[in-house]
């Protein structure tokens, strides 16, 4: 057995070890999936909100918080040096709200302001929302109960995209979005949420204080401050009914830059925090690896599909060209090969228990987002598995290039 | 809790894994069964054939053209089946051995289709030499393409004879025959032992050195 044919089998046996795991906890866990727990205390909130040139949405976000069904809670806006309207639209929506406040600074980042404002947070939680994002009236109350636990840094939520129908390609992004929520839900049962998304996460104010806030030089900050979290041993969770709808690319430039630079971020974390691989905890021993292991294997898997199926595809295509300037059939009866490879029996396993699954899942979740996803295109969904999973990796590529030139531009 | 889920999944992950993985030798195991039933009967028509040699001067032409073009052409129907697999092989290497074999009785056809050349003047004899052990992308695609342009000649004209050979699988008889004809191990188009072609060649060239009538 050659060297690639032990790869594409150790590779196989990731795939099917995260697939059973999801589908076990899928199974022992189907009637808790939208559970949270009620409060049994109201903490006081600040929400605090970055923008950076945010004019067209900053009112709405702002309104969003607002109307939220939670009482206690204060509105912090951080002008990041924006030189559109920003500034003044907030000003005007002060004299209107007497909880919200607008804090105006020189453009520094996202991390940066963040911590700006937490120097003035006197709440015992804050939240974060991004500017573009409108959390649902009910989610800081849904998100608040999870902080009875009092080793709790950290709750996420369930992001939804309000513009699923612009074209294909944020079709494609509503149905990465349900899996991914779904599956950091799931890893929520073995304590293991290892991103508090931008558009609506809350934090324990005392806890991320104590570790000193925002890493600026993180190029995603929500990894960074998780992660930081759970290597100090607090924990940190996701509610999957606690819902914000936020926007996402609508180009294939645009979403190749912000998945590269999420990608970025991933592989800056993991640099970072690589002195705690293997320690005697879940972030040590599950978090980092399965995150290292969620890379190598999209990575090497392209690769080593480039190697072997890319080779005999390029072959026969450019054998299928001189055939036919020569004038040859390019099907030759007898040359058709119909014995597969045994080794792509388990490859098709895979991918006929991931079709499954996901078909689950976004059955299970289209009951509950059907305003926001009634997504149920089977097409679609082959084609996320089948083109967008497997192109996906070329992103990481670029991730890893522009992190070994240190190019961290936002 | 938590790390009851993950020796959960690892038990059951091991269990597809392994029952996939013995599927899988189980299935190369049964193909390359398959192909050594077909090796046992090519290897006893390669023993008659050799048995036939020593009486091919008591033999008409009509017999022995009769009985070398069988021979090569349930050979190259044969080779064509366990190539396949041996493309699909993962597990193991079983398939190798039985490939020689078919090497060794494409070499011998080669040898009568020589020795005999009298018997064969109104056929034309394509020998096609080719390389077996982990071809270069551009030599992969030369071979690709000779072993369609020969198949369609032969499926084009019945007085064609193919015999493919991989030159690398150690036979001795065919470096012999190879250094007789001063040949280089390369891949490459043996037309009727007098035109040798190395070169991409497009059908009609081809046909130019063949007998098409």
């Amino acid at each position: 057995m050659d060297f690639l044919t032990l790869l594409f089998l150790g590779l196989m046996f990731v795939g099917i070890y995260v697939t059973t795991m999801f589908i076990l906890l899928t199974i022992q866990n189907s009637d808790k999936m939208f559970k949270y727990p009620i409060p049994n205390e109201s903490y006081s909130i600040t929400v605090i909100i970055p923008a950076y040139n945010e004019e067209k949405s900053i009112s709405s976000t702002i309104k969003h918080v607002v109307n939220s069904n939670y009482s206690n809670v204060k509105i912090l806006v951080v002008n990041d040096g924006s030189n559109d309207n920003t500034s003044d639209i907030v000003k005007k929506l002060c004299k209107k709200y007497k909880n919200l406040k607008l804090l105006d600074k020189s453009n520094s980042g996202k991390a940066d302001s963040l911590n700006c404002a937490l120097k003035s947070v006197k709440t015992d939680l804050f939240a974060v929302v991004d500017s573009d994002s409108f959390p649902a009236n009910t989610s800081l109350k849904k998100l608040s109960g999870y902080f009875d636990d009092s080793k709790m840094g950290a709750v996420t939520s369930f992001v939804k995209l309000r513009n699923q129908h612009d074209n294909f390609l944020t079709k494609l992004q509503a149905v990465e979005y349900i899996l991914m929520g779904w599956s950091r839900k799931l890893l929520d049962f073995i304590d293991s949420v290892y991103v508090t998304n931008g558009p609506l996460s809350l934090y324990r104010t005392k806890f991320v204080k104590k570790i000193g806030g925002f890493d600026p030089e993180s190029i995603t900050e929500d990894i960074d401050i998780t992660w930081n979290l759970m290597r100090h041993g607090y924990k940190t969770s996701m509610c999957l009914d606690a819902n914000v709808t936020t926007v996402a690319p609508n180009t294939l430039k645009s979403f190749y830059h912000q998945r590269t630079r999420w990608g970025l971020g991933g592989i800056q974390a993991l640099f970072k925090y690589r002195g705690e691989i293997l320690r005697r905890n879940l972030f040590g021993s599950f978090v980092i690896p399965f995150v290292m292991l969620s890379i190598g294997v999209s990575v090497l898997g392209f690769i080593l599909l480039s190697l072997t199926i890319g080779r005999d595809i390029s072959i026969k295509l450019i054998n299928a060209g001189l055939l036919k300037s020569s004038n040859i059939g390019i099907f030759q009866k007898n040359l058709v090969n119909l014995t597969p490879p045994v080794i792509l029996y388990l490859l098709v396993f895979l991918a006929i228990s991931s079709i499954i699954y996901f078909t689950y899942v976004l059955t299970q979740t289209k009951g509950r987002f059907e305003k926001i996803h009634s997504f149920n295109n089977f097409f679609n969904l082959l084609f996320y598995i089948f083109v967008y999973l497997a192109i996906y990796p070329i992103v990481w590529f670029s991730s890893i290039f522009r992190f070994i030139t240190g190019d961290y531009r936002w | 809790m938590v790390k009851k889920v993950f020796v959960q999944t690892l038990i059951i992950s091991l269990f597809i894994f392994s029952t996939g993985f013995y599927l899988g030798d189980y299935i190369e195991s049964q193909r390359a069964d398959y192909i050594q039933d077909l090796s046992f009967k090519s290897e006893t028509n390669r023993l008659d054939l050799n048995t036939q040699i020593s009486m091919f001067d008591k033999l008409d032409c009509d017999t022995i053209r009769s009985e070398t073009i069988n021979l090569a052409d349930d050979t190259y129907f044969d080779a064509i089946e366990l190539e396949q697999m041996e493309e699909s092989e993962v597990y193991s290497d079983k398939l190798y051995e039985i490939h020689r074999k078919y090497d060794l009785t494409r070499a011998i056809i080669w040898k009568i289709t020589d020795d005999q050349s009298r018997c064969f003047e109104d056929y034309n004899i394509i020998v096609y030499l080719y390389q077996y052990l982990d071809p270069s992308y551009e030599n992969a695609i030369k071979q690709e393409y000779f072993a369609s342009l020969t198949s369609e000649i032969k499926t084009n004209y019945d007085n064609t004879i193919l015999i493919p050979i991989a030159y690398d699988t150690e036979i001795n008889s065919l470096k012999l025959m190879m250094n007789i004809l001063e040949l280089d191990d390369e891949t490459q188009l043996i037309i009727n032992n007098e035109h040798f072609v190395s070169e991409l060649i497009s059908k009609d060239n081809l046909l130019n050195l063949i007998n098409t009538n």
